[in-house]
């Protein structure tokens, strides 16, 4: 009996087909476009804090926070981590403190789930997370400056250039 | 004559459309949820599906009673294989994974309780056979964890034993390039079991686990299983073990692993002791990154033992082009389910490419060339397999 080869075969064929044409149109941006331009990542943002939390909070802790390695402050209390939904705020974060790009961060999120390691902080609009951060003791949040002057039950940890 | 394999097989078996129909919704409500879910006081779902579809350039010859790779002495199936010609298979598979996670819930001052639960669905259509498939309805994960400090937490349930990399994740096609298991695990693809049952321990009932401090993080459980019930609803005293595992992230680049596990599935005068010890590394430098995995297995049934040996590698490199990441990757597997005979090894080699379009969202394809061994004759086969899987998940 006549046996094809599997690449001689139309499955191996049209394989090829599919994957030239992929990269053509991931080339061509069909996929969308991720990431802001410079000056829409501008925005100058910081971190805050529950200002009951009178401790001192390094780079190093609020990315550990974020990251999911730790829920605690350094202190050893409980904290609560909110990540924002504002994409200019979100990009200068992930670049300045986390280190990583946003797409390794979902990528790393994806991990972290599937393998019930934790879960990843909510993202809460910038005025709501002043909000809540003013109301609960031991979170933080990562919001625009702007907002985060106008609150005295909060208290800035870290800013972001 | 494809269209003629579809129907003939769909009519045999209609399992997987209601699976796939549940995939479908579940997943594009989720996805349109999108991140309303994240506020949402209580329980945060997450789905991940998976599609893959393989074709296999020949069926190996079987005898009447195929014996797959790995399988435990006694074990055998029979197979829709058995008999077979060598001749073209295609095979459709779907997975769903519906994974529950509740919320921190605070029962101290600094005292934190979480719940995870992980139910897998999954189903098979085998084109050009009799249209076998086996569906599977299984709880992956369901445990309670309690934070007491970084360094000491407790869970409890049944959860995947934290031994090597691949264990801990299992066949989630997000977190990996390859939409096969390495050789290590068992998987029935188009009636061939191509791994081993048991050569992993797969679950476990109790772990203490816990980060410290050290280069970027040392991380380490240890774990206890309480045996695993058969389908007659009876202890089958399998997998009752204890062990660990170390973690080293010697950088954010580098991790090293370690684990180790010892089981006794002793019933009266049957011996039946095992010894796990593994090895993984985990490096990812700038674009690239490589996954691998060393165990081996030591059985001692009293008047013998045998020592069986399996490793992995999975190299990749990421290429944006525009938005879409490419993701080229090769991976060689190897299972030696005897050192002491020589010529029963089976091996594969991988190469293909992830379209990756968004985290949740990738399209893989590969071809696999197998050599493989069947250990009730020692017969070989070499055959080759394209497969194309398509991953989703939404959280």
């Amino acid at each position: 009996m006549h046996r094809t080869g599997i690449w001689e075969s139309r499955t191996g064929i049209a394989l090829c087909a599919v994957s030239v044409v992929l990269c053509f149109l991931g080339a061509r941006g069909v996929f969308g476009e991720e990431g802001l331009s410079d000056d829409d990542a501008s925005e100058k943002a910081v971190v805050i804090v529950n200002a009951g939390y009178k401790g001192e909070i390094t780079k190093g802790d609020i990315k550990n926070l974020y990251m999911g390695v730790t829920r605690r402050l350094p202190d050893g209390s409980i904290a609560e981590v909110y990540d924002t939904d504002s994409p200019q705020v979100r990009k200068l974060f992930c670049e300045s403190v986390l280190g990583v790009s946003e797409s390794y961060l979902k990528r790393y999120w994806v991990k972290m789930i599937v393998t019930g390691s934790a879960m990843p902080p909510p993202k809460l609009a910038p005025e709501e997370a002043v909000r809540t951060v003013a109301s609960q003791a031991g979170s933080l949040a990562v919001v625009p400056m702007a907002l985060a002057a106008g609150s005295a039950d909060v208290r800035i940890v870290l800013r972001l250039d | 004559m494809l269209v003629q394999k579809i129907v003939a097989a769909s009519a045999a078996r209609i399992v997987y459309l209601p699976m796939a129909i549940l995939a479908l919704i579940v997943g594009l409500v989720m996805f349109s949820a999108g991140e309303a879910s994240a506020e949402s006081p209580g329980i945060k779902p997450s789905v991940f599906s998976e599609v893959r579809l393989i074709q296999m350039d020949r069926m190996p010859q079987a005898n009447a009673t195929h014996q797959g790779a790995g399988m435990e002495q006694g074990e055998s199936h029979d197979h829709p294989a058995a008999g077979s010609h060598s001749d073209d298979r295609l095979s459709f598979s779907g997975q769903l994974n519906l994974i529950l996670d509740t919320k921190n819930l605070e029962i101290s001052d600094d005292k934190i309780a979480r719940g995870h639960f992980n139910l897998e669905f999954s189903d098979s259509l085998n084109f050009g056979g009799d249209g076998h498939g086996s569906g599977h309805l299984t709880v992956k994960d369901a445990f309670v964890e309690i934070l007491i400090s970084d360094a000491f937490n407790l869970r409890a349930g049944q959860m995947l034993t934290d031994f090597g990399i691949y264990n801990r994740i299992h066949d989630y096609g997000v977190t990996f390039v390859r939409d096969v298991p390495p050789l290590m695990y068992n998987e029935e693809i188009l009636g061939l079991t191509t791994g081993d049952d048991h050569f992993i321990p797969e679950f476990s009932s109790f772990s203490i686990l816990g980060r410290v401090d050290l280069f970027s993080g040392f991380e380490y459980t240890l774990f206890v299983g309480n045996g695993l019930i058969g389908e007659d609803g009876m202890d089958v005293n399998r997998e009752k073990l204890f062990g660990g595992r170390a973690l080293l992230k010697v950088d954010d680049r580098l991790a090293v692993g370690a684990s180790s596990a010892y089981s006794d599935d002793s019933v009266g005068d049957l011996t039946e002791r095992s010894f796990w010890i593994g090895a993984d590394l985990q490096v990812v430098c700038g674009r690239a990154g490589l996954n691998a995995e060393l165990v081996q297995k030591t059985e001692d049934e009293g008047v013998s033992s045998t020592r069986a040996v399996s490793w992995y590698a999975e190299a990749w490199y990421e290429q944006e082009v525009g938005a879409l990441i490419l993701a080229p990757f090769a991976g060689y597997d190897i299972i030696d389910p005897d050192t002491d005979q020589g010529n029963d090894t089976s091996d594969r080699v991988s190469a293909g490419v992830n379209f990756i379009f968004s985290p949740e969202l990738r399209l893989k394809l590969a071809h696999h060339w197998h050599s493989y061994t069947r250990p009730a004759d020692g017969a070989k086969h070499d055959f080759q397999m394209i497969t194309v899987g398509l991953d989703f998940l939404a959280y």
